[in-house]
């Protein structure tokens, strides 16, 4: 997929916390940094946001 | 009501979703689409957001990502529209991009100039709106 958005991190899943409508999604990024975002329940499960899972995060310049 | 907000979408609520902090809305808004946001609880109970009532979504275009060739990736962000490049208008250091959407409405994406370029972004071409349920701000009339 091609996005506007002009950084693409990518790293892998570490940790993932549920609440009542949104998960904190911790990404290991290959340079040792973490990158944390906040999605929606619904998003981590169709993604299938688990440990040892290869994800990318998507953050626009603007 | 006028903002700044160059997105507005009105419909009616479909769902709520009730967290501890914070409650997931779904709007239905034109040609049978859906809108989700996350807003706190305290606002969508000031709103008196329930299902059947009316409300409108705001989105900065400042906020939307556009994407092309989205087969088969999966994306968190809970909102994606989809419609062709109808005006691409650039600036400086940014671009307007409008996408037309079936139905007749439109969404204004603000992309860098770079992007734009990256992504060969034309008027007449397919292109998603992606956006966060995060970035949603829901407003009601009454």
């Amino acid at each position: 997929m091609r996005t506007s958005a002009r950084n693409t991190l990518k790293g892998i899943v570490e940790t993932v916390i549920e609440g009542a409508v949104n998960s904190e999604i911790t990404l290991r990024l290959e340079s040792g940094a973490a990158v944390y975002a906040i999605v929606t329940i619904e998003s981590a499960r169709l993604l299938g946001l688990v440990p040892g899972k290869i994800a990318y995060a998507l953050i626009k310049s603007s | 009501m006028k903002t700044s907000a160059c997105n507005q979408f009105q419909g009616k609520v479909t769902n709520v979703k009730q967290g501890s902090v914070n409650d997931e809305i779904e709007l239905e808004v034109a040609g049978g689409k859906k809108i989700v946001a996350i807003i706190t609880h305290e606002s969508a109970d000031g709103l008196g957001l329930q299902v059947g009532a009316k409300a409108f979504a705001l989105i900065k275009a400042s906020s939307i990502i556009v994407a092309t060739d989205d087969k088969g990736t999966k994306i968190s962000a809970r909102n994606s529209l989809n419609g062709t490049i109808s005006q691409v208008k650039s600036g400086a250091v940014n671009s307007e991009v409008i996408i037309g959407l079936e139905g007749g409405a439109s969404v204004a994406a603000i992309v860098t100039n770079e992007s734009c370029k990256s992504l060969g972004l034309a008027v007449g071409m397919p292109a998603t709106a992606i956006f966060k349920a995060s970035s949603v701000i829901i407003g009601t009339l009454t």
